[in-house]
């Protein structure tokens, strides 16, 4: 007897439909054609078929893939379409299953694009005059994203690698599809749940993608929600080279979700420095003032040596001014600066205390500094102040030394 | 996510005031009282904003110590 292989319908029928879908020759490829036969069914999805001059194919846009085009596609245009081939196995029909459209110039959707951005632009929605400053140091940051995947993880590291003291917190959208625009208006918009004063910076962020997978972000409601967002917003959609709406209305645009994070907190190794340099500003101002008052003083002193008799009014209110200096010096800044000084090791060089400690002592007669032996005369009483305290002293004069 | 300890630090407020207390000085025209109690205040905004920075320093040794 002589063994037929009979197969069923539904048997055949699946190994074609399985042969063409594993082939990768039918698999995610541009038809270019003729819309003809559209049908768009109360479902959503939409049937038509492309054909050219001699051949023509069925093909289906689901409802989930087509509601971008829903309204733009007509019968006669020619498009660009891309999807994979199947077997529609009740029918036995050979089928397109498109997953993206393409009219013959330069689409739907850029055209679409066009319109919307002429028409906000008219409103004065991405006016430059209204571009907000961002926050210096940013205490709370928004992150409207998708909770998974690289995007928030990129935007969390960047920032505790940076500036630790801000706290993120994450509102998951969904990013794209139908529900999209609105699920990260709503999100944008709960900025204020948090109150104004808590939230300072908002990141809408989004990895990259096709025009459609980030169409979402071109959307009004969408576009609405960041113009009217109470705090900054930068925005991160996709790559360097897409631009979305929600691009051209945010505060700050950033290229990529991790440049977004880098807008928003400062590097503290810089903050570090810019404090360091504010303290070494800070010392050398009140040194200057010190120093000047320290020269008018011994200028006004070495008059009155010069004239001791007529001078005791002068005299008192010189020493007035010494008292109050001396005064100030011993107590606030030898301290103060041995306080910053030693926090801060690399500026010990321009510190008086530190001149102290390196071995040299400073001699002081009724509060005052004496810079110079002209200054003491016998059996004058005088302070010796070293790093670590201070003596009571007398000077005796042995026959006038006045070697330098 | 990390903690609420975020609302005790102001590292900005330190920082903008030290900023204006430098300039302060450096403009001059203050009674020598005046300097001396700007310059204390200054270095403790200053020792406050380093102490800021460390404990950020710490919390980051501390994530990569908990990642790796």
């Amino acid at each position: 007897m002589v063994e037929i292989d009979v197969f069923s319908v539904s048997d055949i029928t699946e190994r074609l439909k399985q042969s063409i879908e594993v082939n990768s020759e039918f698999s995610d490829i541009w038809l270019e054609g003729e819309i003809s036969g559209l049908t768009k069914a109360r479902s959503g999805h939409i049937y038509l078929t492309v054909k050219d001059f001699d051949s023509s194919i069925k093909c289906v846009f689901f409802k989930n893939d087509n509601f971008l085009f829903r309204d733009r596609i007509v019968d006669n245009s020619r498009v660009l379409i891309y999807g994979s081939f199947t077997l529609y196995r009740a029918r036995g029909d050979l089928q397109f299953i498109i997953s993206h459209l393409e009219s013959g110039d330069k689409g739907p959707l850029w055209a679409e694009f066009e319109r919307r951005r002429e028409r906000l632009t008219a409103e004065g929605l991405f006016d430059l005059s209204r571009k907000r400053p961002l926050p210096k140091f940013p205490k709370r940051i928004l992150v409207v994203t998708s909770p998974t995947g690289a995007v928030i993880e990129d935007i969390r590291n960047i920032v505790s690698r940076r500036w630790p003291l801000t706290q993120l917190i994450v509102e998951p959208t969904i990013v794209q599809g139908i529900d999209a625009a609105h699920s990260i208006s709503s999100a944008i918009k709960n900025v204020s749940n948090y109150g104004s004063e808590q939230i300072d910076l908002v990141i809408v962020a989004r990895g990259g993608g096709s025009v459609e997978d980030l169409w979402a972000f071109n959307e009004e409601v969408v576009v609405r929600s960041i113009y009217t967002c109470p705090v900054p917003v930068i925005s991160a959609i996709g790559h360097e080279t897409d631009f979305t709406l929600a691009d051209l209305v945010a505060d700050q645009r950033a290229p990529t979700p991790s440049g977004a994070a880098e807008l928003a907190v400062p590097d503290r190794q810089e903050v570090l420095q810019q404090v360091e340099l504010l303290v070494v500003r800070h010392n050398m101002s009140i040194r200057n003032l010190f120093s000047s008052l320290f020269d008018r003083v011994s200028h006004f002193s070495s008059r009155i040596q010069l004239k001791k008799p007529a001078s005791e009014l002068l005299e008192a209110g010189v020493q007035a001014v010494t008292d109050r200096m001396s005064h100030a010096i011993r107590f606030k800044l030898v301290e103060q600066s041995r306080l910053i000084f030693h926090s801060e090791g690399k500026l010990d060089s321009l510190s008086p205390s530190a001149t102290l400690s390196r071995g040299y002592a400073l001699v002081s007669k009724e509060d005052a500094a004496i810079r110079s032996y002209k200054g003491l005369v016998d059996a004058d009483r005088v302070l010796i102040h070293w790093h670590d305290g201070s003596l009571k002293a007398r000077i005796e004069m042995n026959g006038g030394s006045n070697d330098g | 996510m990390t903690g609420d300890q975020s609302e005790d630090f102001s590292f900005e407020n330190f920082y903008e005031k030290l900023q204006e207390i430098v300039e302060q000085l450096e403009h001059g025209g203050l009674s020598l009282s005046e300097s001396l109690e700007l310059y204390e205040t200054g270095v403790h905004l200053a020792t406050q904003c380093k102490e800021l920075l460390t404990q950020a320093e710490d919390r980051i040794d501390e994530l990569i110590k908990e990642g790796s």
